[in-house]
Order: structure tokens, then C-alpha cells, then sequence
């Protein structure tokens, strides 16, 4: 357990890292003081970026952060603005966006939980330690919690969980990114132990995948009827793609900073708001307290008394996915003529209207993942050498393609504006896009359906750098958008789920963004900073990963 | 729309065909009404737009301003700048072109559908006529986007797409006023003269018909151009019209509405573009409409 | 008379057979896997096609299409394949909301447009009438989401009088309670149909003061009032009550851009999602709701037409 240790000092650090980042932008003038106060306060920023403030700033960061320290008010009423309820609730294990995971988080708790500091903290499980020969994982259950329908919890509901989560009839996505667990049995009431086919040095990190809900074992299915759980609310009402209700629930497990229990709310409630406008309008009006909001509302909510706009640095990003096996992908001077031809800096600022960091065309973020390589080298663009390139390729033409990407009514319109700016940087390097939106994108994608050789989408945080690559990069994985397929690539990554040393798993980490960035088949071009319209008088914090727990959420008086 | 009623009684004009309205007529008293010139004027003016709409652009549809976010109307961008730095006037006047030609091709194309499906069975008649025209009925009282939406999204968002959306949608409408044309023309002495004289239906149909229902049939087709355009800014707002980059007016201006807020120009730009060419098509064909009947 | 109305029905019940199996065919051929929307996308094949098979997906279409008009009609709509929840009530909450909508509306556009066409007919070429026809030229050539965002950004951002956020928390809807979510969606509806209806008031009119037994009873001596009031104006709105019968099913169902931009809960926007979302039964259900709106609206349409004008279906 030295390791947690160490961790934990990597994580100070890239804490820090994240509010030096934020200075940058803040010295740049594209983030404004009080945002950039607001956000180190709230990331609880380290010693070193607050030495490097201006006595000023220093001042009302003190201020902020004793704001922050004020004693919470129990009590209040919570409207959260969203797009949560338009997906199906009716199973947590089969749960497929974020979004969704957020209703039934407060209904129930995980086994564990990143924090918005991105610390994995216990939560139902006390602490976990694994076997000598890293195969079997022991954990130790909290005692004295309670469902909120009466049973008290113990060993039976985790097994219970579990085993439906890795039974691939239940469908559910922790099989496919946990596929070495192939077990999980009680010990006694208070511990369980996972098997695992092979060492998986993050497994305490998969049991906080948003579909791992921890239900009870008398658990008869439908979560909209039985909505049955240990979380700080409980379900009141459901109206489909209009509002889902929340009460508090009193005798939750977890104390707030006045010894009495959580939640400090009374009730909560996520309204659907599909249309940005009436989105506004609802929080000019009052209606909404909290919000996520697209960064080209920013300007809009700023104007707006009493709302602040507050951002949080995240590792989701935009991608382009070249078809890894097909023309003209499979030569490598296309790929790396595609990637240059993307000006990253001016989509920052113009897409997210300065608030995000360029990337290096692979997807871990540095001071977002555990254990991200620091030396980040974002491709400048260079359409000289992109020409040069498609030349030597046999492409001096240029050459037309397909860009198919997310229909805007399914995602919100936020894929768009990525393709749209994608399909202007390329013209110049004589890629010629014709881009098709379809409301179907993952089906036809993935499907490997008609004539499309570019495709746009967006990828959220994850956990870890492991679970993300698991998914979405190795050869074969179920989200595989490019067909990617890489040998060195696929044996780094099963050496660094079996690796416990942390010196060792940076350096495979690092080799493989390496790999990534230099040959693989996506452009990302930046991390973008996630917002959300907040109350002045709300106290919350964001987290990186889009997840919402209002478990400790307040509101002044 | 009675524009082959006999005016004049003089001679008994039902043994031989109507007259078509007299065109210089309708122009004399087309030109009288002022409405109808400012109709005309707008009409030319989009008409020259769409032609040359993109050479007077000083900017790409698609080009960008790096972080020239929602700009104010200035001296380098007179209408402003839009969500990704690009200029609204030049969007405007390329989008001119898809805006004029989409709608008039899709009416094209249900004229095509229309008409046929009205001559059938207004000159057949019977239960096929009475079933069809329910039918039609049921599909023009249909919520249109509604119908859109159906078939946008069985077969997919693009131009071409649009423009087959749009056709069938505005069919119905037209199946209606060709069958009450033809049922008006069909009992008729010249059309029993013809069926006398041993011709065919399609004879009929083609050569004594359809030449006297043309001139109602085009007026109402203006109009439903205007339509068209309408439907297709709907379409473009909903996300669902012809795919981006092209400067797709409906849905500039639903993506301006946030910027409303903060700038109300942006969205007001390309909606009076929208407003301006479906007043003008309407303006025309109300003017159209007025001058034949004094004819 | 009883003859007109049962021939009519007969036909209406056959239009609506025939639009229910176009409806039908056209959400059978959209390139939707139905499995896919309910599992998602990490469940396995083997579990896909299970419930392809217990949702009876891989039979034959006309025994498909039997089995739903069966079911629709015994009203077992069952279940939303996007939100997991029963079709029929959430269709009820949307449908009442949408219909409450579409009445407001029309308590505006009915006196409003009927005032104005009538006016604009008796002062034909006058300036009144003019301006009353070049107005409702100009409103019918303005957008419906182009309204909406001036009344928004006029009335909830600028004056702050009403509330540009229409929806309904969850709550059913109380018109004492929520009259003022309502009034701007409304009037975006009505605006675009008043100067419709204006105009074919007007047309209308004219037509009927110009023919002979009107010109007869005014030349009788008759007060010019009494005539328009008594004589010509159950003539002249045959015609915008026809018109106006035929917007009914667009109010209530069509509204999708006014219920997206002001969050209104109303039929339009589920099924547009439905649409969108690859939600089958959800489609064919409120496709099969507006046709039957349709197709009531147009049997209201003719009783009114033989109520109001029995001369001529008589025969």
C-alpha cells in the first residue's frame, strides 16, 4: 500500500499542475479572475500556485476558500438543469451515459468513489487489499448502512451486484471492461473477495464504473419501481424526459460537517432541458440553480446576475477517427498529414472560447489520469508539410471523403461544430469533406457501414488511462472506432494492467501515448474544460468526469 | 381562382376551349400594384442573389476567424460575425443559391407527383377518386414536420433528401386544387367534343386539360415555394436540413438563438432573409393572382 | 343527409387504414435495429437476438402489422424502447398538454383572424383592407421559430413580463397555475395562422358580397348592417371554418420547433425524439395519434360544412 501513498503525492501535484494551467489562462485573459479564483479554491489548489498569486488575489482566494469553509445550511431545494432523463433507468447495470448514472448516483452509493480531486476514496468498501499474487481482491464492507428500503447491507448485496454485472445476458459494460473478473464471493458478512484471471493493478478504480451501483440482493428488478438503495436521496417521482424528483433521505450513512447525517438538501430535482435558449431563460428566471452549460453560452451566463459561470478542467475531448484499414488511412504520412492540417489553439478559442488545453493527438490527459506523461507536444499546423506529405503519399490532389458524425438532436448539437471547423482546416491541405450527421453514428460506425472513411465524436474521462484504452484502443475492443490495431500497443497494455509498480507504469504509459500520438489513427486536439452555470449562493463541486453527487451539495440561505 | 369563367356571354363559349388568360393583360395590372412590384423587386433580387450571391461574398462560407466569436456588426464584417468566427453576410448571400433552388426543385417535383396523382383522379373519378383524395386530405392536414421528420430520418439528411421531403409533403395540396381544375373542365362541351372525336384519355388529359389548368396550377406553386423555403428553415433549425457547411439560413438562425441574448442581430440577419424571399414569392403570386381574375 | 355523413365515414375509415399501413411500412423499413435501442450497444448478439425474437420482430409484416393495429386498438401500446416506461399514459400527458395548447391558440387565431378577414372584405381596396392584406401577407412569411425567438427575447429577456421556459416540472398542467408558461408558445402558434385565415376570410367575403343575393337584399333596401350580419357572414366563414378545421391536427401535433424552443412538454416534441431516437413503438404510436387527429378534425370539418351550408351536399 506504499503505492497509495505515492499516488496521493502525484495527485497533489498534478492538482497543482491543473491550477498552474489555469493561471496560464488566466494570465492570457481567457479566463477571468474570479473563475480563476473560484476554480483553484475549488480544486483546493496546492502551496505552490498559491505562492505564485498576486497578494490580491491571494486575498479573495482566502476569501473564497473560506466561503467554501463556511458551515453548510441544511435544508433548500435544488433544481438541476439537464439532460439526464431521456435514456432508460430501468436497469443501473445497463446505464449507458454518464448523464444517467447521475440520476441513479444519488439513489445509490459505489463501492468506492473518485472523487472530483480524482482520489479514489472508499465508500461502501472500507479498504481493499489485494492477494500476494495479485489475483484476488479482498474488501471490507462498511457496517451500519442500510438500504432505503429496510434491509441492512452486508456481503450478499455486493456478491449479488456483482455477479449480475459480469453475466454478460445482463448486458451490462462492466463485463466488457472487466472481463478478467471472474468472480466475486462472501467471505463473511462484512467481507468479499473478487477472482481475477489476471492482475488488474486498477481494479479498485472498475468498481466505480457507473453502471457498478451496489443494489440489494432482494433486488427484483426494474429500478423505476424498486428504485432501492444506500444513497443520501431517495426517488420520489419520474416523469419520462421531463423531471426526475428526489427527497432526502434521513438516516443516510455518511455525516455532514455537523455530525448529523447527509444529505444538507431537502429535496432535489433534474429537469430535461433539450433547447439551449429556454435553458437560459430558465436560469435567468430563477428556475435552475445549477447547470451544465456548452461554452458558447458562456458569455450569455455571465451576463446573467447571480449566476457564475465555473468551469473544471477535464480530459474529455473531441476526436477524429480515421477507419484504421481502409484508404487512405493505412499510410502513415495521410494520418500524420491529417493531423497537422488541425489548428488546435484556434478551435480552443474559438469553439470553447479560450477554456481548454491542446493535446497531443492521444487521449490521457496530463494531471486528469493517474500516472499521465507530462511532456505533451501538440502538433502545430504545418500545411506545407501536410502537402508534402500527401504528395509523397500519391495524393497531390488531395482527396474528397466522408465525415460522418453525431446527428446535433442526439447529442445536443455538440459534435457539429468539430466537424464543421475540421472540415475548414483541412480545405487547405486539399481534403475536400463532405460532412453527413446521423442520428444512428455508433450503429454505422461501428458497424462498419457505407462508404464513410472519417468519423467525429467525443470521449469522456474515464477512471483511468487503462479502462479508456481497454475500451476504445486495443485491437478488437467493443468501442474500437478506428479499427485500431497494434501489437506493441496491445502488449503494453496488458503488461501495464499487470504492472503494480508505479515507476514502471508511467514509463508504459508514456510508450504508449507515444505510440498514439505518433502513429495512431485519431486527431484530438484539445482537452476542453467543462462548465456549469452555478447559483452564487450553490455550493458544489464539479467533477471532472461530468459525475453529479448532490449528497453534499448546499445551498445559503 | 375562376380565371376560365366566360365573362362576356355574347357567343356560347363552352363549345370551344376557354381562353387562357391574356398575358399582356395580366402584366398590364400586375404592374399596377405596388404590392406586387415590391414582390417582384424582392424576387429579382434573391433570384440575382442566388446567381451571383457568391462572388459578391467577401468571405468563405466556411471560413474562420480564429476566436471571432459572435462579433458585432462592424466595417469588416457587416452583419457580424457567428458561433465559429465566420461572417453572416457572406453566409447569407451564398446561402441565397440552396435557399431559391432547393424549395423550387422540390416543388418541381411535387407538381410532378400532384398533378398526376389530381388528373387521375379528378378524370377517373369514382371510389379511386373519393379514396384517393381522402387520402391526400388526410396527408395535407398531416403536421407537415411531422411527415418530415419520417422521412428525413428513414432515409437520411442531405440535399437531395430535402428536396424528396419537401416534394411529398407539398403534393397532397396540389393533387387537390389539379382534381378540382379538372372535374370543373371535365363535363364540359369541348371535352365531350374531344371524347366524341374518338380521343384517347391521354389525349385528353395531356392536350385538352392540362393546358387550362397550368396557369392557377403555376400561381399556387409560388406560393408554395414560399412554403418550401419555410419548411426547409424549419428543417434547418430542427438540425435536420441540408448538412452543414452550406449556409443553411433556417438553421443560421437557430443556431444564433442564444446569441440573441447578447447579440440580437445575429439571428436577425439571416431570419429576414428567410421572411424576405417567402414575402416575395408570396407578394408575386397574390399580384398574379388579382390580375388574372380582372382578366 | 344521413347518407353524405355514412359515406364519408366510410371513406375517412378507409384513409385511415390505408395511412395506418404507409405509417406502418415506413417505420418497418427504417434502418433501426430495435434490439440494439433497448439493450445497447455492450450487449451481446445472443442477447439481441433473443429479444428480437420475444418482441416477435422477425415475422412476417402483415402479421406484424396485424398484431399492432390489435394491440393499438384494445390500447396496449406498450413500451417505449428509449425510456423503458409505458407508451399510453406518457402519449395521454403529452396529448393533454398539447391539446390545452392548440385550444389556447385557437381562442386567439378564431376572433382575431375572422375580425380581420371579414373587415379587410367589406373595405375591399380601401387602406384598411390594404393594410390588413399586406400585414397578413407579411405574418404568413415569417418563420414560426423566427416569432418565437422575438416574443422570447422581447417579452422574457427585454420586459422579463413572461416566462420564455415553458415547461411543466413534471406537474400536470394548471391553466390557473401555469396561463403564463402557456401565453407565448400560444401566441407563436396563432401568429402564424391568423394572417393564413385573415386572408381566406377575406377572399371569402368578397366572393360572397359580390354575389347576387347579397347585391339582391342590398338593393331591397335592406340595412347594409343587418345584411353582412345576418345574410353574409354564415356564407363567408364556410370557407376559414374549413381552413381552420384543417390546422387543427397541426396545432395540437405539428407544433415541434414552438414546444422544442420553449421546453413545452406537448405530443410534437416526443415524437420528434421518438423519431430522432430510433424509438419505434413510439413513433407508430403518435404517428397513428395525429392521423387520428386528422381524420377527426376533417369528420368535424364536414358536419360543420353540412351544418352550416346544407345547400349543397344535399344533392
Amino acid at each position: 500500500m506504499k503505492n497509495i501513498f505515492k499516488r496521493l503525492a502525484q495527485e497533489v501535484k498534478a492538482r497543482d499542475e491543473k491550477v498552474l494551467a489555469a493561471h496560464s489562462q488566466y494570465a492570457k485573459g481567457s479566463m477571468s479572475r474570479r473563475q480563476f479564483l473560484r476554480y483553484s479554491a475549488a480544486l483546493g489548489g496546492g502551496a505552490l500556485a498559491f505562492g505564485m498569486l498576486n497578494p490580491l488575489d491571494r486575498a479573495l482566494t482566502l476569501a473564497l476558500r473560506a466561503q467554501e469553509e463556511m458551515a453548510p445550511v441544511r435544508g433548500g431545494n435544488l433544481s438541476v438543469g439537464a439532460f439526464v432523463n431521456t435514456s432508460r433507468f430501468d436497469d443501473p447495470a445497463r446505464l449507458d451515459s454518464v448523464f444517467a448514472s447521475n440520476v441513479v448516483r444519488q439513489i445509490c452509493d459505489y463501492m468506492v468513489v473518485l472523487d472530483a480531486d480524482l482520489v479514489l476514496r472508499p465508500s461502501l468498501a472500507e479498504s481493499w487489499t489485494p492477494s500476494e499474487d495479485g489475483l484476488d481482491w479482498t474488501f471490507t464492507l462498511r457496517q451500519g448502512v442500510t438500504f432505503n428500503h429496510g434491509k441492512a447491507f452486508n456481503a450478499d448485496d455486493v456478491v449479488f451486484t456483482f455477479e449480475r454485472l459480469i453475466d454478460p445476458d445482463t448486458g451490462s459494460a462492466f463485463s466488457g471492461a472487466a472481463s478478467y473478473v471472474t468472480g466475486v464471493e462472501k467471505i463473511d458478512d462484512q467481507t468479499v473477495r473478487f477472482h481475477t484471471n489476471r492482475v488488474a493493478a486498477d481494479f479498485p478504480y472498475t468498481l466505480f464504473l457507473y453502471v457498478a451501483a451496489v443494489l440489494p440482493a432482494d433486488w427484483p428488478g426494474d429500478f423505476l419501481a424498486n428504485p432501492w438503495g444506500t444513497g443520501p436521496f431517495i426517488l420520489e417521482e419520474h416523469v419520462a424526459d421531463e423531471r426526475v424528483a428526489f427527497r432526502r433521505r434521513e438516516d443516510y450513512w455518511q455525516m455532514g460537517a455537523d455530525g448529523e447525517p447527509l444529505p444538507y438538501l431537502e429535496t432535489l430535482e433534474f429537469l430535461t432541458y433539450q433547447d439551449d435558449l429556454a435553458r437560459l431563460s430558465a436560469i435567468q428566471e430563477g428556475t435552475l440553480q445549477i447547470s451544465n452549460a456548452p461554452a458558447e453560452l458562456r458569455p450569455q451566463i455571465e451576463a446573467i446576475p447571480g449566476i457564475v459561470y465555473t468551469p473544471v478542467q477535464t480530459a474529455n475531448h473531441d476526436i477524429a477517427v480515421m477507419k484504421y484499414n481502409e484508404e487512405p488511412w493505412t499510410d502513415d504520412r495521410v494520418r500524420e498529414a491529417f493531423k497537422l492540417c488541425f489548428d488546435r489553439q484556434a478551435y480552443i478559442d474559438t469553439r470553447f472560447l479560450g477554456l481548454g488545453i491542446p493535446a497531443a493527438d492521444h487521449p490521457i490527459a496530463e494531471g486528469m489520469y493517474p500516472l499521465a506523461p507530462t511532456d505533451q507536444q501538440p502538433r502545430q499546423q504545418d500545411y506545407e508539410q501536410a502537402r508534402t506529405l500527401l504528395t509523397e503519399a500519391g495524393y497531390e490532389n488531395g482527396f474528397d471523403l466522408t465525415l460522418l458524425y453525431i446527428d446535433p438532436q442526439s447529442d445536443g448539437g455538440y459534435t457539429e461544430p468539430f466537424a464543421v471547423f475540421m472540415a475548414a482546416q483541412l480545405e487547405p491541405a486539399g481534403i475536400r469533406v463532405t460532412l453527413q450527421p446521423d442520428p444512428d453514428y455508433w450503429g454505422k460506425w461501428l458497424a462498419d457501414w457505407g462508404p464513410f472513411h472519417l468519423g467525429a465524436s467525443n470521449w469522456g474521462q474515464k477512471n483511468t488511462a487503462s479502462e479508456l484504452f481497454n475500451l476504445a484502443y486495443r485491437t478488437g475492443a467493443i468501442w474500437n472506432e478506428s479499427h485500431w490495431s497494434n501489437e506493441e500497443f496491445d502488449s503494453l497494455l496488458t503488461a501495464l494492467d499487470q504492472e503494480l509498480d508505479p515507476e514502471t507504469r508511467a514509463q508504459q504509459l508514456a510508450q504508449m501515448c507515444d505510440i498514439l500520438a505518433s502513429e495512431g489513427p485519431m486527431m484530438i486536439p484539445c482537452f476542453r474544460q467543462d462548465a456549469a452555470a452555478l447559483s452564487s449562493r450553490l455550493h458544489f463541486r464539479l467533477h471532472p468526469q461530468s459525475f453529479t453527487w448532490y449528497g453534499d451539495a448546499w445551498l445559503e440561505v | 381562382m375562376n380565371t376560365d369563367q366566360p365573362l362576356d356571354l355574347t357567343y356560347d363559349r363552352s363549345l370551344i376551349r376557354p381562353r387562357l388568360p391574356r398575358f399582356p393583360m395580366v402584366l398590364r395590372h400586375f404592374s399596377r400594384s405596388r404590392t406586387a412590384m415590391i414582390g417582384l423587386f424582392l424576387l429579382t433580387f434573391w433570384l440575382i442573389m442566388a446567381l451571383v450571391g457568391g462572388l459578391l461574398a467577401p468571405y468563405g462560407m466556411n471560413q474562420m476567424e480564429a476566436g471571432a466569436v459572435w462579433k458585432a456588426p462592424s466595417a469588416q464584417h457587416v452583419m457580424g460575425t457567428d458561433q465559429l468566427g465566420r461572417d453572416i453576410f457572406s453566409r447569407v448571400m451564398i446561402g441565397a443559391r440552396q435557399m431559391v433552388v432547393l424549395p423550387a426543385l422540390s416543388v418541381t417535383f411535387a407538381l410532378l407527383l400532384g398533378v398526376s396523382i389530381g388528373l387521375t383522379a379528378g378524370y377517373v373519378g369514382g371510389w379511386l377518386d373519393e379514396v384517393i383524395m381522402r387520402v391526400m386530405d388526410v396527408l395535407m392536414a398531416f403536421p407537415i414536420v411531422m411527415l418530415y421528420l419520417i422521412i428525413i430520418v428513414a432515409i437520411g439528411a442531405s440535399a437531395v433528401n430535402v428536396v424528396l421531403a419537401l416534394g411529398i409533403g407539398a403534393a397532397p395540396a396540389i393533387a387537390r386544387l389539379t382534381r378540382g381544375l379538372v372535374l370543373d373542365l371535365r363535363n364540359r362541351e369541348f371535352i365531350a367534343a374531344a371524347r366524341m372525336r374518338g380521343e384517347s384519355r391521354l389525349y385528353i388529359l395531356s392536350r385538352e386539360i392540362f393546358p387550362n389548368i397550368t396557369a392557377p396550377i403555376l400561381v399556387d406553386a409560388l406560393v408554395r415555394i414560399g412554403y418550401a423555403c419555410f419548411s426547409m428553415g424549419a428543417l434547418g433549425f430542427l438540425g435536420l436540413g441540408v448538412p452543414p457547411p452550406s449556409p443553411d439560413w433556417g438553421r443560421m438562425v437557430s443556431e444564433a438563438r442564444t446569441a440573441l441574448i447578447i447579440m440580437p442581430t445575429a439571428p436577425l440577419f439571416p431570419a429576414l432573409a428567410i421572411a424576405s424571399l417567402v414575402v416575395s414569392f408570396n407578394l408575386v403570386a397574390d399580384g398574379m393572382t388579382e390580375a388574372m381574375k380582372v382578366d | 343527409m344521413v347518407r353524405f355523413l355514412l359515406k364519408r365515414g366510410l371513406t375517412l375509415f378507409i384513409s385511415m387504414f390505408v395511412l395506418s399501413v404507409l405509417i406502418f411500412i415506413l417505420s418497418a423499413v427504417m434502418p433501426i435495429d430495435p434490439a440494439l435501442t433497448v439493450l445497447g450497444r455492450e450487449s451481446t448478439p445472443e442477447t439481441r437476438a433473443a429479444l428480437t425474437e420475444q418482441l416477435g420482430l422477425n415475422r412476417p409484416l402483415p402479421e406484424r402489422y396485424l398484431d399492432w393495429v390489435g394491440n393499438f386498438l384494445r390500447g396496449n401500446w406498450g413500451e417505449s424502447y428509449r425510456l423503458g416506461v409505458a407508451i399510453l399514459p406518457l402519449v395521454q400527458r403529452r396529448l393533454l398538454n398539447s391539446v390545452v395548447l392548440a385550444v389556447l391558440a385557437l381562442t386567439i387565431i378564431v376572433p382575431v383572424s375572422l375580425t380581420l378577414g371579414v373587415i379587410a372584405g367589406l373595405k375591399e381596396g380601401q387602406p384598411v383592407d390594404r393594410s390588413i392584406s399586406v400585414g397578413s401577407l407579411v405574418s404568413i412569411s415569417i418563420p414560426d421559430f423566427v416569432i418565437g425567438l422575438i416574443l422570447i427575447v422581447i417579452f422574457s429577456w427585454w420586459l422579463r413580463l413572461l416566462p420564455g421556459d415553458s415547461s411543466l416540472r413534471g406537474d400536470d398542467l394548471d391553466l390557473l397555475r401555469d396561463w403564463r408558461k402557456l401565453v407565448l408558445p400560444a401566441f407563436t402558434a396563432a401568429f402564424v395562422l391568423i394572417g393564413y385565415v385573415a386572408r381566406v376570410t377575406r377572399v371569402s367575403m368578397i366572393s360572397v358580397m359580390g354575389s347576387a343575393y347579397i347585391r339582391t337584399a342590398i338593393l331591397k333596401g335592406l340595412p347594409y348592417r343587418w345584411v353582412v350580419l345576418r345574410h353574409a357572414l354564415r356564407n363567408a366563414l364556410i370557407a376559414p371554418i374549413a381552413v381552420i378545421t384543417t390546422q387543427v391536427a397541426w396545432l395540437v401535433g405539428g407544433l415541434i420547433v414552438i414546444e422544442r424552443l420553449f421546453n413545452y412538454p406537448g405530443i410534437g416534441s416526443l415524437f420528434a425524439d421518438a423519431a430522432l431516437r430510433n424509438d419505434l413503438p413510439m413513433i407508430q404510436a403518435s404517428a397513428m395519434i395525429a392521423i387520428t387527429l386528422v381524420v377527426a378534425s376533417q369528420a368535424l370539418a364536414d358536419v360543420l360544412y353540412a351544418v352550416l351550408n346544407p345547400r349543397i351536399q344535399m344533392s
